[in-house]
């Protein structure tokens, strides 16, 4: 009997290209809503980003209701309560995220607080926790990394509690996402080329981790070929519009790919290494990525040769063990070059790791859901020597 | 084994009830016993519950850390502070017998977690070992991604533990 299944599921509408952005007041009005709740941070208002946020509500008939721009790098369940009590003082009806992964996560978690009318978030944690439909959540994503824009997780800090809340729910899942290349056009190089690791990274472990499925196959691989074309071209010129607008769109269906079929090792350990030792996540998975594909040769050689035509720039040749190594090889190759154009980190040790660290970040991560994923069983001794590969 | 998941509702609850017991039995019995069952619970808060289940509202079991073994204190949901559900009944018989691992059943999106997702992690690890004491080793190829290695004394557990079951079934059965 075959035993095999899969789910798919990804409800949020794209805009993507050229003025996207000027039809968020459309589809709020599609969505029955006319005043936002923006949530955004600091370095995206200096960026000058939310003025173009303002003009497309010019003359639309919709209005921004209230806009807080002090969400931190790792949001709070402090700052999620903040933006939920904003949106009942200013009487918003829907929720805008215009940032990256944080103030995304942000206007889902404090979407969670208003829909469920409740001041304890730590109820909801979990899957599939939300018991009523959420207000209408549009996102405009301004990094091209973690596809937040399309994914039903959330992860919230409690500062309280000292623990990572996630959060996932279909209802978490934005209505609408605006992939609009004037939003990322400022990003730093070395920003650029973290959160665009992560964008490959989420392709790359979407693809041959254990729940893939035919679609979110075919989204990994359109993410790896649009990432590979465009990623160096961002960085070198942060200006050139189709090769934003490339990346914003690999990192989206990397983004739908990788909600679906969940990640591995890599994000596991990338995720434990940012708790302990405050690595930025995109950084981590990019030093920790070849590795991880290493450790899963055993049990995927085969998948991961499938990657190495997209990955590589001449064909690879040999069996799956050869082509599987040519496509790590192919992704040592783009963080070498990636570290000449902007200095991004190869090793932990050069992203502030210490290795007295490694073992509490190997214990931390067989903690971490995405271990139920990866085709390679892991254990603490496994996480730890692959810690000191990368070290 | 089509035919399996075509039997009326109310046998396969019973096949699921007794399966749960089965897994409290065991559970108590390798959480005072076996070392690797030991090194697991040391991560745990002594009254941390968590219950087995399936939706909406099929068969339950929910089980309690004391701090020196793991206790069944009965069938159905009994404010757990993680819970692993099965989303239907076939899909947790696929799990109860042995056709399918949990890793598996969570894979194919099978099971919904309610609560902490690193005590859920820490759940399916004790699950795991139970589960490895349960099945006879034959059948540990498809249920797990590294089939335990069980030396002598580990066969020796399970052959006392399997001796001990139809007992502590009964008695969980009073629960």
């Amino acid at each position: 009997m075959n035993t095999s299944l899969f789910e798919f599921y990804c409800p949020v509408k794209i805009i993507s290209g050229a003025l996207a952005l000027s039809s968020l007041p459309y589809e709020m009005r599609s969505a029955g809503v006319t005043r936002a709740m923006v949530v955004t941070d600091a370095g995206v208002k200096g960026a000058g980003l939310i003025s173009i946020l303002e003009n497309a509500f010019d003359g639309s008939g919709c209005d921004i209701g209230c806009i807080y721009d002090e969400t931190p790098p790792d949001s709070a369940h402090t700052t999620v309560n903040r933006v939920a009590q904003l949106y009942r003082e200013h009487n918003c009806d829907c929720f805008v995220a215009v940032g990256g992964g944080s103030c995304i996560d942000t206007a889902k978690a404090a979407n969670i607080v208003i829909s469920e009318d409740t001041d304890d978030l730590m109820k909801f944690r979990g899957a599939d926790r939300l018991t009523k439909p959420t207000r209408p959540l549009f996102v405009a994503p301004t990094t091209a990394g973690t596809g937040s824009e399309v994914t039903l997780v959330a992860v919230i800090n409690n500062t309280e509690a000292g623990v990572k809340m996630a959060f996932t729910s279909p209802r978490l899942c934005p209505t609408a996402a605006f992939i609009d290349p004037r939003m990322t056009l400022t990003c730093p190089p070395k920003i650029t080329a973290a959160t665009g690791m992560d964008a490959l990274t989420h392709a790359i472990e979407a693809y041959y981790c254990l729940q893939k499925n035919p679609i979110s196959d075919s989204l990994a691989l359109t993410a790896i070929r649009l990432i590979m074309r465009s990623l160096i071209k961002c960085v070198e010129n942060g200006k050139d519009e189709n090769a934003r607008l490339d990346m914003a769109n690999g990192a989206l269906a990397a983004g739908m790919a990788f909600s679906n079929s969940m990640v591995g090792v890599v994000h596991a350990l990338a995720h434990a290494t940012g708790g302990i030792c405050h690595v930025p996540h995109g950084v981590a998975n990019a030093i920790l990525l070849p590795f991880g594909m290493e450790n899963n040769l055993d049990m995927r050689a085969g998948v991961i040769a499938e990657l190495a035509p997209h990955l590589c720039s001449v064909p690879a040749q040999g069996g799956d063990a050869q082509r599987a190594q040519a496509a790590i090889q192919a992704v040592r190759d783009l963080t070498a070059k990636l570290n000449k154009l902007c200095g991004l980190p190869l090793k932990l040790s050069d992203a502030g790791v210490t290795r007295d660290k490694l073992e509490a970040i190997a214990k931390a991560s067989i903690n971490d859901g995405a271990l139920t994923y990866n085709p390679e069983h892991v254990t603490a001794a496994d996480a730890l020597r692959i810690l000191e590969q990368a070290f | 084994m089509e035919k399996l998941f075509l039997l009326d509702y109310k046998v396969k609850k019973k096949i699921v009830e007794i399966s749960l017991a089965a897994v409290g039995v065991m559970f108590r019995k390798l959480s005072r016993r076996c070392p690797e069952m030991k090194a697991e619970l040391a991560a745990w808060n002594p009254g941390r519950r968590f219950t087995l289940g399936i939706l909406p509202d099929g068969p339950a079991a929910t089980f309690e850390y004391t701090g020196a073994e793991v206790r069944y204190i009965g069938s159905g949901v009994k404010d757990p502070d993680v819970a692993i559900y099965f989303k239907n009944i076939d899909s947790a018989l696929l799990v109860f017998t042995g056709q399918i691992g949990a890793h598996t059943a969570a894979i194919q999106c099978r099971t919904a977690i309610h609560g902490d997702l690193v005590h859920a992690m820490q759940m399916v690890r004790a699950m795991d070992i139970v589960v490895a004491y349960l099945m006879p080793g034959f059948m540990h190829g498809p249920l797990f991604k590294r089939p335990p290695q069980m030396g002598f004394k580990e066969q020796l557990l399970k052959t006392g533990a399997m001796l001990e079951l139809p007992v502590g079934l009964i008695f969980n059965a009073a629960k």
